[in-house]
Order: C-alpha cells, then sequence, then structure tokens
C-alpha cells in the first residue's frame, strides 16, 4: 500500500542531493583554482555524499512525536509506563532509524563505493578508517538524538510545533556541516559551530571518512563527540524534569 | 463573483481568530524562516568568495535571482496553503464537506486558510531586490514594472497549478503528500540561473515543470540578460496551460472521489 510512498521519498531525497552536486559542478567549473578551501570537485562531491550518508546513519526525530504526544495528551500514558519518557521516544525513533538506514543510507553507501571505483579516486577515502567512521556516526546519532530531544522540549513551553521543527531543522542544516563545509565558514560562525553539538552530528563523522581527521585529531575528535553524548544525556534529563514539573496535561 | 467575495472575508475573519491563539507557533515559524533565507544567502555568498561569477552571474545578480524567486512562491503561500492538505482531507473524507455546499470546492478549500508567514517572503525577497537593485545601480520605468506584475502573476499561477497537480493525485493514490514535495521541490533549481545546470535539467524547469518561469527568466529579463518578449509570452503561455490543466485535472479528480467510511 505504502511502497509509492517510499520510493517518492527515496526519489525526492536523492533528487535533492543530486541538485546540490549539480550545483557544486558548476560552480567549480566557474573556479580559476582546482581546489577551493581545499577541496576538489571529486573531493566536494565525496563530502556531499558522505553529508547524506551521515545524515540518514544518525536520523533521529523525537520533535513530530513530542509534539503529537503533547498535543493529544498520550504523554500521561508515556509517563506511568516504566521506562522513562526519552528511553521510550529513543527506541521508537530508532525504528524510524532503521527505516532510513535502510532505503537512504545503503543506497548511498552503494552509490560512494561506485563513485569512488568509476572515478579511480579510492585515495579521496580512508576505506580504513570505516570502522572508526561508523563508531564515530553512531556517537553522532546518540549526539543528534540528545540534542533534538532538548530542543523538542521547547514545545511545552510555547506550544508551538511546526514552527518548531523547521527552525531546529533550520539550525542543524546549517551548524552540522550540511549546507557548506563548515571550513568555509568566517571565523565568528565557525566559533559559533564549535560551541554547538551539531559538527559532531554530520562533520565530524565525514571528515574522518574523508580521510582528513587522522592520529591524534581523530582521537580528539571522537574525545569531543563522548563528551557532548555525555553532557547532553545528563541536560537532555534536567531539561526533561523542569519540563515535568510545569507540564499541563490536557485530555488523554 | 461578489458573493465569493464575501464568503472570502467571513472564512479570513476566521482564519485570524485561529491565529491569534497560537501566536507564538506563528513567530517561531517567521524566525525559522529568516535562519532558513540566512542560510540560503550564506552559501551563495560563501561560493562567491572563492569564485568571481556564476556562468556570467555576479553575487548581486544571484542575490536579485535569490530575492525574485521569492516573491511568487510567497503569493502562492499566502492564498493557496491550504492546498498542501488536500491528500489529508481526501484520505479522512473531508472533502465531503466542501461537496455539500453550494460553492465552488476549490475556492472553500483555498478560502479556509490564510497564510500571514509567506510576508516573510515576499518582505525578504523585496529587501533582497531593492537592495542589490539599488547596488547595480538598476532603475526600473513604468514599462518593466507593469511586465513584472505580470510575470508574479503568471509565476504564482505556475506555482499554485503545479501545486494543485500533485495534491489532486491524492485521488487515487494513498498519500501525495510525497510527490507533491517532490514536485514543488524542483522549484529549488530556480533559485539559481538555470544556465549553470546541464541540458536535461534546463529543460526539466523550462518546459516540463516550467519554474524556470518562475524567477529565472523575469529576473534575468530585469537584469538586461533576455528578451522581454520571450519571457512574457513563455510565463503566460506556461501559466495558462498548467492553470487549465491542472483545473481540469482536479475536476476529474472530484468526480472519481469516494468519500471515506466512517
Amino acid at each position: 500500500m505504502y511502497r509509492v510512498h517510499i520510493l517518492l521519498w527515496v526519489f525526492g531525497d536523492f533528487f535533492s542531493l543530486g541538485l546540490t552536486i549539480l550545483l557544486w559542478v558548476a560552480i567549480y567549473a566557474n573556479s580559476p583554482t582546482e581546489m577551493i578551501r581545499g577541496f576538489t570537485l571529486i573531493q566536494m562531491i565525496f563530502y556531499n555524499l558522505i553529508i547524506h550518508l551521515t545524515g540518514s546513519i544518525t536520523y533521529m526525530s523525537p520533535l513530530s512525536d513530542v509534539a503529537e504526544d503533547y498535543y493529544d495528551g498520550r504523554i500521561s500514558m508515556s509517563l506511568i509506563k516504566p521506562a522513562s519518557y526519552a528511553i521510550q521516544l529513543f527506541f521508537r525513533n530508532l525504528g524510524n532509524n532503521l527505516f532510513s538506514n535502510l532505503f537512504i543510507t545503503l543506497p548511498t553507501f552503494l552509490l560512494i563505493a561506485a563513485v569512488s571505483l568509476a572515478t579511480h579516486q579510492t585515495e579521496s577515502l580512508a576505506w580504513l578508517s570505516f570502522p572508526v567512521f561508523l563508531f564515530s556516526s553512531l556517537l553522532g546519532l546518540f549526539i543528534n538524538y540528545f540534542a533534538n530531544f532538548i530542543f523538542s522540549n521547547l514545545v511545552f513551553y510555547t506550544d508551538a510545533t511546526f514552527g518548531m521543527f523547521q527552525l531546529n531543522q533550520a539550525i542543524v542544516r546549517i551548524f552540522s556541516g550540511a549546507l557548506i563545509p563548515l571550513n568555509f565558514f568566517p571565523g565568528w560562525l565557525r566559533s559559533l559551530a564549535g560551541f554547538l553539538p551539531y559538527a559532531g552530528v554530520q562533520y565530524i563523522p565525514a571528515m574522518i571518512l574523508l580521510g582528513r581527521t587522522t592520529g591524534n585529531d581523530l582521537l580528539s575528535a571522537i574525545g569531543v563527540q563522548v563528551l557532548w553524548v555525555v553532557f547532553l544525556g545528563v541536560a537532555a534529563q534536567l531539561v526533561w524534569s523542569h519540563s515535568l514539573s510545569r507540564m499541563k496535561v490536557m485530555g488523554g | 463573483m461578489k458573493r465569493y467575495f464575501k464568503i472570502y472575508r467571513v472564512f479570513f475573519a476566521q482564519y485570524l481568530k485561529q491565529l491569534i491563539q497560537y501566536r507564538v507557533d506563528f513567530s517561531i515559524g517567521i524566525l525559522s524562516f529568516l535562519l532558513i533565507q540566512f542560510s540560503g544567502i550564506l552559501f551563495v555568498g560563501l561560493i562567491f568568495e572563492s569564485i568571481d561569477s556564476l556562468n556570467g552571474w555576479s553575487l548581486d545578480q544571484m542575490v536579485f535571482l535569490y530575492g525574485f524567486f521569492q516573491i511568487p512562491r510567497g503569493i502562492d503561500h499566502l492564498f493557496t496553503d491550504n492546498i498542501w492538505l488536500i491528500p489529508s482531507k481526501i484520505r479522512r473524507g473531508d472533502i465531503d464537506r466542501y461537496l455539500v455546499r453550494p460553492i465552488n470546492p476549490l475556492f472553500q478549500c483555498v478560502a479556509e486558510r490564510f497564510q500571514p508567514e509567506a510576508f516573510g517572503e515576499l518582505i525578504i525577497g523585496s529587501i533582497l531586490i531593492a537592495w542589490t537593485s539599488m547596488r547595480m545601480g538598476l532603475s526600473f520605468g513604468f514599462t518593466e514594472i507593469a511586465l513584472t506584475v505580470v510575470l508574479l502573476c503568471c509565476g504564482s499561477m505556475i506555482y499554485t497549478s503545479i501545486k494543485l497537480l500533485g495534491a489532486t493525485t491524492g485521488f487515487w493514490i494513498m498519500n501525495s503528500m510525497p510527490l507533491m514535495t517532490f514536485v514543488y521541490g524542483i522549484a529549488d533549481f530556480a533559485k539559481y540561473p538555470t544556465v549553470i545546470f546541464p541540458r536535461f535539467i534546463q529543460l526539466l524547469v523550462t518546459v516540463v515543470f516550467p519554474f524556470a518561469f518562475v524567477s529565472f527568466y523575469p529576473a534575468s529579463y530585469l537584469l538586461g540578460m533576455s528578451d522581454p518578449w520571450f519571457v512574457v509570452l513563455g510565463s503566460v503561455v506556461a501559466s495558462s496551460i498548467f492553470s487549465v490543466v491542472a483545473y481540469r485535472f482536479w475536476k476529474f479528480g472530484l468526480a472519481s472521489y469516494n468519500s471515506a467510511g466512517s
């Protein structure tokens, strides 16, 4: 029944990736130098493909669930269950995440492998770091979940839903490196990105697979991600208990 | 016709009441919209630190195009946003409500919601156009302004028609929302000069889904890069064909509508 739905969703997703790549092709065709900010065209294409991959691996979107639970009062039912709301929501979202891994991650991965073979650019990617990349992406998934969970608590204070969802997406897109590699940013924006957790969701894992983060830098990058997971995990609990203390549940 | 205006006023008043109820959601919607626009311009700005022009388009011209892109989209968004809800209305059998009233069903659907969030698009678009025109020392006479009004009307019609075409498929497929999002998303190509893309994309956005007539051709006419008659003629033809086809398709879909059981 929903086959067409899924197909179109996947198609639309790859279509916008195609737009981004065609745009970069045009940009490089107009560039006087072969390299822009340390990326050749093929490396930039890989960057966008890998960001697409990490975006799909770390996909976690609790905001819409929180908004829905809150609005129809079902949240009161979640509160009496013997697991914390954050954990229940995590597993509910994990289902969507597996779905995204099946339909987006897998094709994207095959695409990356195919492009890398076809262009003989195997050295553009650090295939040996692949296990580290996966580990880093997993940390990214937790960062993404906790960050979005904390953000979604704003629903309880503002009663705003759709606007919040868009705001969250816009922030993540800019600061995760999905818009443009973070090293394109001017200094002030770069430092702002450093104060936010979103680089740990996509940019850090992507740079590992691109072979641009190695040795000690690799260790400190993973360290930063671990710190974010711990910090956001604790913050999520604190924010949640505060929300709980002032939440009004209607209906249910 | 007069009756329809009166009805629109009543619907409009109802909608404003709803809006006041969700004031915070509205202001956050505007804020997120501004951030999305900021990211689009940031991208173009950062790119132009490494290149001087994109196939002959300067940064000012790119931002002008970006601004122009917002206006027809904003007009479409302002008045006909409710078309997005048609797929779910079909699924839930809510179209029934439109059919039992002696007013045009599509009109009822459109009049149900007025989307003031779209002022974000209209304002940002106008600011970007005014700012870049000033920087480039452009000035527009009566002809340009008159033709621009025509082009903006045609552009919004193209948007609305394509959205309606997508929504109408909901009469046959379970959820036409992804299809609508996808087709509407093709418009993103029109934020950039069509000429920078490969030939098949140019054909796609000129002939198949004529989004190039929404922003690229009008903007290049105003920037003196394109022949006005081709642009105006193309826009009028494209928007007429699309609105007639979309409306016919909608009527056809409506005729095969089966309500949901309850």
